[in-house]
């Protein structure tokens, strides 16, 4: 009994041991991670937050003075407000583009395809992003252009007489070359999401009589609403807050939220302005993804 | 400015000639100019450090293309880390937000820059007894009001002006004529074909020649800059886009997207050239255009400055400032370089009458920091500029 008791203790203390190591070993692996999550995200975010509340003195200086003008600023400014509507609904739109686009995408790719092509077609799609992306903008010009593919396509072909000069440097160039750079991740997020989707859900719901219609809304859709919602918000946040397509594409109306932002810190030297935008900014984006989070809780599983 | 004083014909003229000299013909032109170089640069290459540059500003202004810097980076072993700029503001931004001091030893300041940057604590006070070479250049740069006011102040030489020009409207010469007023971009065969330039300061200055209230000392009143950016809203409805940089300009004219830009700048000619559209020129208009002479300095805190010291003195020998006004179509500072210059080279800006240019026909601009109440400034235009974007 006294031996069996040591014994237990000797396990339990080696037990105790395994964990602490197995602890150490854990907190050792996530260390290097957590620290450039502190250093490059959390310690910048912080300093931004706390800057937004300060006063700017001239170019590139702050007085240490506690105030929310420069919030009231962001948010009463016509200009800024403008830009805002302009760049959060293009962003939305380009978002929504992406999420339905990529839906047929990785339906065919999970359920269609012979498994065999199925990471030849997911590696195409990865392969798309492997140009840059600055790249990939100027190649708009030799598509869109005055001189571009698509126009001398339309004039050799007598739909048009003169070039369609608003396909490129204009919103709607702006929303395609977002359509084409996010698409692919979108269609890699939803693939992924489907492919937990055991294929004889779909069977049992044909069977049941469901239409296509039905199965997609009433199984597929639910069950990849993780998914949609990680690939809508992550379109979501990087396109609104771009910097460089709509400089490039845009036309006369190329200033975007985030070029507001650089000036702010560029051109203005105005630190706690352009904190404060970029606060803004940030609480548009938590409060898109909480109002997702909870539509995807709706989805009824 | 100057290319009202020359004829049509003498303008294509210059510009082909400044093209063959380039690309075709350099030997004859350059071979004089090119042996003195060499001679210049042996003589200099004693006094030389070698080392490493790391230059922060305008594409061209590293001087990587003129064959006696060449032959000096090669000769003292000196390498350049080049990183250009879209818009004066990133200078501005990068030595005083961090990421700049320490690591970059060599940038440029425009003259209107040069108060607010030494306010700043960006450049450091120069050494004049390593850039002997800066006798060269016209008084007016070294000595007298204009040079106390924007390079030489508070006790101490804080750069050093090398190169000046003016900035109008860059246009496609075999596809329209030279534009002679910014109103000509309003005509209807120009809608959707042209670039506003997002540089705000130059296009405050030629904002205010066009609507008649230029003033050197740039003391707007807020009406008046709402006038300036009302002319720029009217381009705005005729232009095709807001140009982004002058490399993208280059970029819009080589691929035929837009036949004319402004605010414009000379060396765009250049960088289109190479790109393969030797078309492009630039053109002052009538209404009058911004002028600029911009200035290397040295940012506080740089390190390995004998070579930045030895390099800046090689810029200013006569044969480095002849080449340099070729390569950038820009002006010299040196007046012993405009013999030294292609025919067509030394006629793209009248040297003789500097001083009238530089002091009333076209004078430098204040950047407005600290101005009186009821005036505009720097911080107004950059807003006023914003909202025209936007």
């Amino acid at each position: 009994m006294t031996a069996a008791a040591a014994l237990g203790g000797r396990v339990g203390t080696v037990n105790v041991r395994i964990r602490r190591r197995r602890r150490l070993v854990v907190a050792g692996l996530v260390a290097p991670a957590l620290l450039v999550v502190c250093g490059a995200l959390l310690v910048p975010a912080v300093n931004l937050i706390v800057q937004s509340f300060l006063e700017s003195s001239g170019y590139g200086g702050v007085v240490y003075h506690f105030t929310f003008s420069n919030y009231l600023d962001a948010v009463r400014d016509p200009t800024y407000r403008t830009v805002a509507w302009h760049s959060f609904g293009l962003g939305a739109l380009a978002a929504l583009i992406c999420v339905v686009a990529g839906y047929p995408a990785a339906y065919f790719i999970t359920f269609r395809l012979h498994p065999r092509w199925r990471n030849l077609a997911l590696f195409l799609v990865v392969v798309s992003l492997f140009t840059s992306y600055l790249v990939r903008l100027y190649a708009w010009y030799t598509i869109l252009g005055g001189n571009g593919i698509v126009n001398t396509a339309l004039i050799h072909l007598g739909i048009v007489n003169h070039p369609l000069l608003f396909l490129l440097f204009s919103r709607w160039a702006v929303l395609i070359a977002f359509v084409n750079v996010f698409l692919p991740y979108s269609v890699l997020m939803l693939t992924s999401a489907m492919q937990n989707i055991r294929p004889e859900l779909l069977e049992n719901a044909r069977d049941l009589g469901a239409s296509p219609v039905r199965t997609f809304s009433r199984v597929v859709l639910p069950l990849t609403m993780t998914g949609a919602v990680g690939a809508f918000v992550y379109t979501f946040i990087l396109t609104s807050g771009d910097y460089i397509t709509p400089s490039l594409l845009g036309g006369t109306s190329s200033t975007s939220l985030a070029n507001i932002v650089s000036d702010e810190f560029v051109a203005l030297g105005d630190r706690p302005g352009g904190a404060a935008i970029s606060c803004v900014m940030l609480l548009v984006f938590f409060a898109v993804y909480l109002a997702l989070s909870r539509l995807e809780r709706w989805k009824g599983i | 400015m100057t290319d009202e004083l020359l004829s049509p014909a003498q303008r294509i003229t210059r510009r082909e000639l400044v093209r063959r000299s380039l690309l075709g013909g350099a030997a004859v032109g350059l071979a004089p100019s090119l042996l003195a170089a060499l001679e210049g640069s042996a003589a200099a290459a004693t006094t030389a450090a070698s080392g490493t540059i790391d230059f922060f500003s305008w594409q061209g202004y590293d001087l990587l293309d003129e064959p006696v810097m060449k032959a000096f980076r090669k000769k003292n072993g000196i390498t350049i880390h080049s990183t250009y700029v879209n818009t004066h503001n990133d200078i501005t931004a990068k030595f005083t937000a961090g990421g700049g001091k320490g690591i970059y030893n060599l940038s440029t300041y425009e003259a209107g820059y040069g108060p607010f940057y030494v306010g700043l604590g960006i450049p450091q006070p120069l050494d004049m007894s390593k850039i002997p070479n800066f006798k060269n250049a016209h008084p007016i740069f070294r000595t007298g009001a204009i040079a106390s006011k924007w390079w030489h102040f508070k006790g101490h030489q804080w750069a050093v002006p090398f190169t000046w020009g003016i900035q109008g409207i860059n246009y496609q010469s075999d596809k329209i004529k030279a534009p002679t007023s910014y109103q000509d971009l309003l005509k209807p065969a120009l809608k959707k074909k042209f670039g506003v330039t997002d540089d705000p300061v130059a296009a405050i200055v030629i904002g205010a020649h066009a609507t008649g209230v230029f003033r050197a000392d740039s003391l707007y009143t807020k009406a008046q800059l709402s006038k300036i950016i009302a002319f720029w809203k009217t381009l705005k409805a005729n232009a095709r886009l807001i140009v982004p940089s002058y490399g993208n300009m280059a970029d819009l004219f080589a691929s035929g997207e837009i036949v004319a830009a402004t605010p414009g700048w000379a060396a765009v000619n250049s960088f289109a050239a190479s790109k393969g559209d030797k078309a492009v020129k630039h053109v002052a208009p009538k209404e009058g255009s911004a002028t600029f002479c911009d200035a290397f300095f040295i940012p506080s805190g740089s390190k390995n400055t004998d070579v930045v010291y030895a390099y800046i003195n090689e810029a200013f020998t006569l044969e480095a400032q002849a080449q340099e006004a070729e390569n950038l179509v820009q002006a010299a500072v040196c007046p012993g370089a405009v013999k030294l210059m292609d025919k067509a080279t030394r006629a793209l800006y009248p040297y003789a009458q500097i001083t009238q240019i530089l002091t009333k026909t076209a004078p430098l601009e204040v950047i407005p920091n600290n101005v009186p109440k009821g005036y505009a400034t720097f911080a107004d235009w950059n807003k006023a500029w914003e909202q025209f974007k936007a």
